[in-house]
Parts: C-alpha cells; structure tokens; sequence
C-alpha cells in the first residue's frame, strides 16, 4: 500500500529506520503493558513497505502527495487512545509524514455535537469521525455534512460496509453475554436468552436484580433493544416476551464498564448484552472471576460509523486513514485494537472474532446488524416507555 | 502570597518611603488607585461569570442548539421541563439528598473541628490531616470505593451479611446511601472552613465566659459554636448547591435502581441523547441559579451583623485547648470511628483495587496482585501527559483563583465600594453552574467570540472554567476569616496616613494568610480532580485527569481509573504539604 514511499519523500532508508523506531517503541510499550493490554505488540515488526493493491485508482498519487502538505489528522470518536494505537501507528508506517495524529476521545453523540458547534463558528477541527451512535449518522448524511467519498477497498467489502453515501462501517462490534464463573457453575452458563429465561425462573429469588444490560435509556442501548425487538418481529416472533421475562430481574446500566466490574464483584450474576469492546480487552484482567459466550438466538453486532466531514480542514489524509482503515492491514489493526473487523479476508482469533467467525457460529438468522433501520422519535420514545416499564 | 498580591508600585513605595510625612499615592485619571482596583475587580468577576452564564441563558430563551441557524425566541424551554412527567421527582429527590448532605456534613465538620482543633484529643492533630483527604479524590472515585466496600457485593456488606444472616444488611443504592457517600466527600469543606474559624477564636471571649463560671462544654455551646456561624453558612451553602449537582454519585448508585437526581437529568438530556436537549439545559440551570439566588440572599440576611463575629482584634491571643479529661476518649472515638468507616476503608479499597487485577471478595486479592494498572498508565504518553496537565492547571489555577478572590472578598467586605454587594454575589454566583453547564458555556463563548478563539482547546480555557467553577469556594474559605479580623486594624493604619490598598497589602493580607493556603489548597484540590468542563473545553493535548479516568471508567478499565486516583492523591499530598512549608516560612517572614 506505500509502494509511493520511494518515489516521493523520505527514502526507502528513512522510512526503515522510522519503523524500526516504531517497532523499538511498539516493544518498549509491550513489555510495559505486558499482561494487561489487549493490542499488545500490535506493529510488532517492521513490514517491508507493501505495494498498493492493483485494484487503487492511477490517481491515487494525487491525494497521498497532497496529504503531505497537510501533515496532521485530528480524529473525534467515541474510542480510547489504546484502541487506536495500533491503527495508527500501522498508518504512520505507510504515511510517515503524517506525524500530528491527534484521537480526541469524547462521548459517542460528543462527537457531533462538538463538530457541529465548531462547524457553526467555521472552525473545524476533526478531519474523521468515527462513533456508534446511529441516530447522529443519520442526522449526519441528511444534513449533507458528510463527503460523498467513494473507497477503492468498497468492492472487497459486505454490502454494510456504507449504509449510506460517505457514512462508512468502521467495525460490526458485538454484543455478548458475561458471566461471574465463580458463582455460576459451568452447566449455570446459559447461551442463549432462552436458557437465560429458563434459569431466571427456575430460581426467582436467586436471581431477582442480579442480572443486567444496557438501559434502553441511552442511545447505545436503545438501539441494542430496538434492533432486537425489530429483527425478531420481522422473523414473526415476539420479541416482547424476552423482555417480559427478563427485565422484572435487571437492573439496567449505562455502560459496560460498571456491567462488567459488578459481575466480577458477584453484585451481578449475569450480564446480557454487554459489549464486547470493553468486555474482550479486559478478560486478561478479570478472567479470574468472569467468562463471556455469544448469545446464540440472538448476537446484536453494533455497525460502529465513520466518515470524513465534507468541511474537514485535511480532507486527503482524512480519506487515507479511512481507507486504511478499511484495507486487509488497517481491519487487522482494528481487531488488534478491541473491535469486531468485518473485512471478509481478516481471519479470526480466540480473542478477537470476526464478522465472518460469529455469523459461523451462530448462524445468519442469529445476527442482528445494528444498522441505521430506526422508528420516528415518537416511536423510540414509546419503546423506551414500554422498556422501562418493565423493569423490576 | 505576599509577593505575587503586591504590586512593584507598592515595593517601589516601600523602599523610598520617607521616615515620617505620611505617604503620597499616585493617582490615576483624578481617582485614588482604590477606585481602579474595586472597579477592575468587579469588571473582571463580572467577565469571568457572564462568560458561561450569557450563553445559557440565551440558550434557554431558544429553541435550537446555540449554534444551528433558525433558532426563535421561545420561552417553550421552561413549559417542557415543568411538563417533564419525572421532574417533580427529581427536584424532591435533590432537594432532600442536598438536605441530608448538608446537615450530615455540617454536623459531622462541626464536631469534628472542635473536637480536633480546641480539645485535647489523642492524635487530633494527625486526624485533622487525614480528615481532608476525601476531598483530593473525586466522588467519581469515591464512590467507586464505597461500592467495593459497602455496594451490594462489598466487603463489609458480605461480612455483616453473614454475621447477622441477612443477605442485604443495607441498601446503598438509594437517597440515604447517596448522602453518606457525599457527606464523606463534602464534609472536608466545611472542616476546612470551620477549623480556619476556630483557630482565629478570640480567646477573651471564652475567658469570660470562664470567669462567669462557665466549664469547657458549657464555652463550647454557648460561645463557640455561635461564633462559627460564618464559616458554617459559607460551606453549608457551597455543600447544599454542591450536592444538588453532584453527578457521579446518583450516576453511580441511581441508575440501576432508576432513582434520577439533577445532576443525572442534566446528564441525560445534555450528554446522554444523541441530540442533546440544550434548551432544557439551559432553562434547568437558569431555575438553578435564581434558587441560589435566594439562597444566597438568606445568606447575607444571617450575617447581616457581621461585626458580631470579630474574633480578632488589635491584641492578639492565644488559642486554648480544653482538657475534656476522660470524655477526651469518646471524642477519640468519634473521630477515629469516621475516618475509618467514612474514608479510610473505601480508600483502602481503591488502593486495593489499583493493585489488583480485579477485586472481587470471591477471590484472594494476594492470587490477583498486579502493577499492570499502572503500567497501562505509564505505557501511553497520553495518560501521563493528563497528569502533568492537571498539574499545571491546579497549581496556576490555584493561584490566580486565590488572588481573584482574595480581591473580592476585599472589595466586598472591606470597602467602601458602591456595589460591594454586587460583587460577592458575582463571586459566589458560579456555584449555580453545574460543570456541564459552565464547559458548554465557556465552549459556546470562546468559538463565537472572534477574539477567544486562539484559546479553543487549550489548557488556559480550562485553567479559566474550572477556576471560575472554584471561585466560589475560594471566596467562602477567605471571606469568614477576613469578617473576624477587627476593623480598628484598618482604622490603625489608615490613621497612620496608608491608603485602602496599603492597608491591605500590610496589615489584612499578613493576618489572613492561613485563610489564602487554605484557599489555595481546596482550589488546588478542586481542579486536579474535576473533569465536566473539560469534556467540552479540552481535546487530545489538553487532557486531564479527571477526562482521562472518566474514557478509562467507559472502558471498563476501572482498575487504571484506581491507580490514577492514587496517583493524584499521592501528587495531591505532596502539594499540600509542600504548600503547607512554603506558606509558613513566608508568613513568619
């Protein structure tokens, strides 16, 4: 993908020795957060610069030569500094010129809010958003705020990959079911939310406000539920009487975090739907006490968005890390960094699935994309209502 | 402090200063330099408050976000929010936690303060220390702790559970939980304030009250306690609007029971939605600071007679400690009983917790013992760079906040300054602006006032929000201090020819130097740990501790969150006492 690198720029020397440096620094932070971190090693070795998939665009050129004029890259997204590492230190390898890559790390409706208030004074900062708060994407793209780039790394990709012209998927994050293995026995480990229901009731009082999930409250959680309920009514079933079952023993929370330091305290027995992006990196922590499975009925996988706002102050090196981060390299990276890659030849590991690994194992029908399919406000807002109503 | 009030002019006039004629002041444009200083006090207060305060009430006032085009004139904002089905709720629900907090917080510095500070109390002096230390972490981290000790799954509630055979002995997800985990965190404010009181006591006072035959508890209620009323209404003001606002604890403890306080409805229509209702921010916050305004006017209305509280005159006393005898033990255990329930044991759970990879009474915290936590913040540049960040914007902040306010409480206590009155209400003013309102305020200033904008995203626009956010407690912890000093002092040097600047500078500022450490230290204190503002106002170089725990905290890794917190409370300690050396040489210099 850099085979411009010799041409233009630094010589092919510099950029060695500036992955060898990487590579130096990547093992230096390696041994540092041996054990405790998931992207560990994540740029382990310095790639020989690989050449430019054929399928690129001859005018490719013109947008890496004009990003060397940008030089920097500010992205706002909803994820945190070591999530992102080893996405952009791969970048920087290809791109070493870039060397300003600042990741703001904000809120996932934050990261609109702040770019629009900037956009109104006419000063915009960020050059990508990447977030997973579908209701913003869509407010987005009708706003037309978005550039209407098309990525050469499209053809290779599931037809999800742009639910819309310019919102691109960053990553399918899913959705799973988390366990405190200290109080629950093995056989007490239910997969599926209908053995979740059958255990509930086999034991009221045992599991009465001990299991959890995301409130339907907030928007991450609303749209985990909605798309539940959706998909299951679309397949003719009702959805309604999974909640009607389980939510008179949740307590609801607002994060994953909290969900998941409450089952290793034994406060919580169970969490469904919790996420795997904070769940996944912290196993090397908790796996003491906690243990996870897929949800086989039932696996929401969350379309995490990205797109480069069409008023962006480094549109081309904007587009670049997009691209990237859609390419073979850049979706390894993204699994690297805690989060479900969906790119078909990205292959699956014990710690890091893939879309392609999950639909295999719980089957097509079992998937429930977390797209940008949503009611009018009313209809969220009586949803919420019905939610919350039931609850314990 | 001495230096950094004290202009070169007045140095200049110190060292040429004649040996007998009384000193000649320059004045400017005709007016006395008295007159340039009130009014340039007043002006910047007002700038600084107004700075957030304009944006959200016009916020309030319109029916789009400040910065979509299109927005009408709209009062719809306040009709929505007193339709709002939950908020009812929330305002009864807030009204009693900052009730309960306020007087479980009073009650508790109260006694604490006289116990430690004007009886004989085995080890008072190391538990007057310790007893500040809930307030260098946030009630973030705070509560966090009392969830692993005292939570549904925790230490204590394990072990009482087994112990009585109860399997919950107590509830602490609920009002009254909320408010004994805000008392621990709010109770050092009003320590702060009402051991600075006690400390200047009059001492004449009680020697009357000896001589008529009153015994040492008889002194304590009858002059003491009335004497502390100041420091008792300033801090009770500042914990009462402090829990209304409280944020982390109802997110905490509310959410997964759905009990919903203010600072969580904030939360949830301003950060939460995925379009934040910024017209009910705005008009929440605006009933918001017109009840303070009230309260601010009961306030005054109690220390209208401010002269009965001068406990220091032109004699100068010693304070007395009374020998209690042996109830000096059930004092012993008063204090020492909190701090270890209060504090001590969450704290011990949240060290616990830094060195562990997960807590859990289901296993052995030896099996799980680990420096990754640390080594995750050591191991990113980002990480450690918000440490250095909160450094700067504490220790700056702590300074100018103390100068503005220690201006402040001159021009309104101690001037004859025409709108004196203004002056301190525009000071205490800001404790009406929730965090979240005074980041998206100063946010809104700075992007649509041309000139401000160099400052977006620096750390200088957090060191000026968070700082107008402390200035309110900076102001309660000088102004009690400087209403006990007598005005004879002043009149003493006035006499002698100083003119009202000179008279501060060098007779006021000698004698309230503890009242500016201590001032410094609980700004100190306050803007190492907050984060709200922040939020809106940083980006990825201007980080600090309190937005770096809270993207840790959303990722779930909550032991990093620990051992940050115990990293800042070590940082935190050796300021303080580093301050605490500083200030002393300086003041017997």
């Amino acid at each position: 993908m850099s085979g411009h690198v010799s041409g233009a720029g630094p010589s092919r020397r510099q950029v060695l020795r500036g992955g060898g440096y990487a590579a130096g620094l990547a093992l230096g932070g390696g041994l540092l957060t041996a054990g405790c971190q998931p992207p560990k090693g994540a740029v382990g070795e310095a790639v020989a610069a690989e050449p430019r998939p054929s399928y690129y665009p001859g005018d490719y050129d013109r947008m890496v030569r004009a990003s060397k004029a940008e030089r920097e890259l500010t992205i706002y997204s909803n994820m945190d500094t070591y999530n992102w590492k080893p996405i952009v230190d791969g970048f920087q390898k290809h791109y070493p010129w870039v060397d300003n890559i600042a990741t703001t790390n904000l809120g996932s409706s934050q990261v609109f809010e702040r770019y629009n208030a900037e956009e109104a004074a006419n000063q915009q900062k960020a050059s990508l958003l990447v977030s997973g708060s579908p209701q913003n994407w869509l407010d987005f793209v009708s706003g037309r705020k978005l550039l209407d780039y098309a990525s050469p790394e499209l053809p290779h990709l599931p037809s999800f990959a742009r639910p819309r012209p310019g919102l691109y998927t960053f990553s399918t994050d899913c959705i799973v079911m988390v366990y405190n293995k200290v109080l629950l026995g093995e056989h007490e480990r239910p997969d599926s939310l209908a053995g979740l229901i059958t255990l509930v009731r086999s034991q009221p009082k045992r599991f009465k406000n001990k299991i959890t999930t995301y409130s339907a409250g907030m928007s991450f959680g609303l749209a985990i539920h909605d798309t539940y309920v959706r998909t299951r009514q679309r397949q003719g079933r009702d959805a309604w009487a999974t909640y009607d079952a389980l939510l008179p023993f949740t307590r609801a929370e607002e994060s994953s975090g909290p969900m998941l330091d409450k089952v290793a305290s034994g406060e919580y027995l169970i969490a469904y739907f919790a996420s795997s992006t904070i769940v996944f990196p912290q196993m090397a922590q908790v796996g003491e006490v906690v243990t996870w499975k897929f949800v086989a009925d039932g696996t929401p996988l969350f379309l995490r968005g990205m797109g480069v706002p069409a008023k962006s102050p480094h549109k081309n090196t904007g587009k670049l890390m997009l691209d990237y981060i859609l390419s073979h390299e850049g979706q390894s990276n993204v699994s690297r960094g805690g989060f479900t890659a969906y790119r078909p030849d990205v292959p699956a590991d014990a710690g890091h699935p893939t879309y392609t690994s999950v639909t295999k194992q719980v089957g097509k029908d079992n998937v429930m994309l977390i797209g940008y399919d949503f009611g009018t406000q009313k209809e969220q807002d009586a949803f919420v209502k019905q939610w919350e109503g039931r609850l314990g | 402090m001495a230096d950094v009030i004290e202009t070169p002019q007045a140095r200049d006039d110190a060292a040429h200063r004649a040996p007998l004629p009384a000193p000649r002041y320059r004045r400017l444009l005709g007016a006395p330099r008295e007159r340039w200083i009130q009014y340039g006090v007043f002006a910047v207060l007002l700038l600084l408050v107004l700075a957030p305060v304009v944006p959200t009430v016009w916020q309030s006032l319109v029916s789009k976000p400040l910065y979509a085009s299109g927005g009408a004139l709209d009062p719809g904002n306040y009709a929505r929010l007193f339709t709002d089905e939950g908020f009812g709720t929330v305002i009864v629900n807030s009204l009693l936690l900052a009730a309960l907090t306020t007087v479980f917080s009073v009650v508790l510095a109260v006694v604490l303060s006289v116990l430690l500070v004007r009886v004989r109390v085995p080890g008072g002096r190391v538990m007057g220390g310790l007893l500040m230390w809930p307030i260098y972490i946030s009630p973030l981290v705070l509560a966090f702790g009392w969830i692993i000790v005292y939570g549904p799954a925790g230490y204590v509630t394990s072990a009482v559970g087994h112990l009585i055979g109860a399997e919950e002995p107590w509830n602490l997800y609920s009002i009254f939980g909320m408010a004994l985990t805000s008392t621990v965190a709010l109770t050092p404010i009003a320590y702060l304030y009402c051991s600075n009181a006690l400390r200047m006591a009059d001492s004449s006072l009680e020697h009357a009250a000896r001589t008529c035959g009153a015994g040492p508890l008889r002194v304590i209620r009858s002059v003491i306690l009335p004497m502390m009323r100041p420091p008792i209404m300033y801090s009770a003001l500042l914990i009462f609007t402090a829990s209304l606002e409280e944020l982390s604890i109802p997110l905490l403890y509310g959410k997964p029971v759905e009990i919903e306080l203010f600072g969580s409805f904030l939360y949830d229509y301003g950060l939460d939605e995925a379009t934040p209702d910024y017209g009910i921010l705005g008009a929440a916050s605006v009933l918001f600071l017109a009840f303070l305004a009230v309260l601010v006017t009961i306030q005054g209305l109690v220390l209208r007679n401010s002269r009965r509280f001068i406990a220091v005159r032109g004699k100068a006393t010693r304070v007395h400690r009374f020998d209690l005898g042996r109830l000096r033990w059930a004092g012993f255990a008063i204090a020492a009983g909190y701090l270890i329930l209060g504090p001590g044991l969450p704290l011990l759970g949240l060290i616990a917790r830094a060195f562990t990879q997960v807590l859990s009474p289901l296993v052995s915290p030896l099996k799980v013992l680990s420096l990754g936590n640390f080594q995750i913040i050591f191991g990113y540049s980002e990480y450690t760079g918000s440490i250095g960040n909160s450094l700067i914007v504490a220790v700056v902040g702590g300074v100018a906040v103390t100068v503005v306010a220690a201006l402040a409480v001159l021009v309104a206590r101690r001037s004859g300054f025409r709108a004196a009155k203004a002056v301190e209400f525009t000071a205490l003013a800001p404790q009406a602006l929730p965090g979240v309102i005074m980041g998206l305020g100063f946010f809104w200033t700075i992007l649509f006032v041309a000139p401000l904008r160099p400052l977006q995203g620096t750390l200088t626009a957090i060191i000026i929000a968070f700082g107008v956010a402390a200035l309110p407690a900076a102001f309660g912890a000088i102004a009690p201090m400087v209403m006990q000093i007598g005005g004879e002092l002043d009149a003493a040097a006035r006499s002698v020819g100083a003119d009202w600047w000179r008279t501060f500078s060098r007779v006021l500022l000698r004698l309230i130097t503890p009242a500016l450490l201590a001032s410094f230290v609980l700004v100190f204190v306050n803007m190492i740990k907050a984060f709200s503002a922040a939020v809106f106002l940083g980006n990825a170089d201007s980080q600090v501790i309190g937005t770096t725990s809270l993207t840790l905290w959303t990722n779930g890794n909550t032991g990093a969150v620990a051992a940050l917190s115990c990293l800042q409370i070590a940082i935190t300690a050796v300021v303080v006492v580093a301050a605490g050396r500083l200030f002393k040489v300086n003041a017997h210099a």
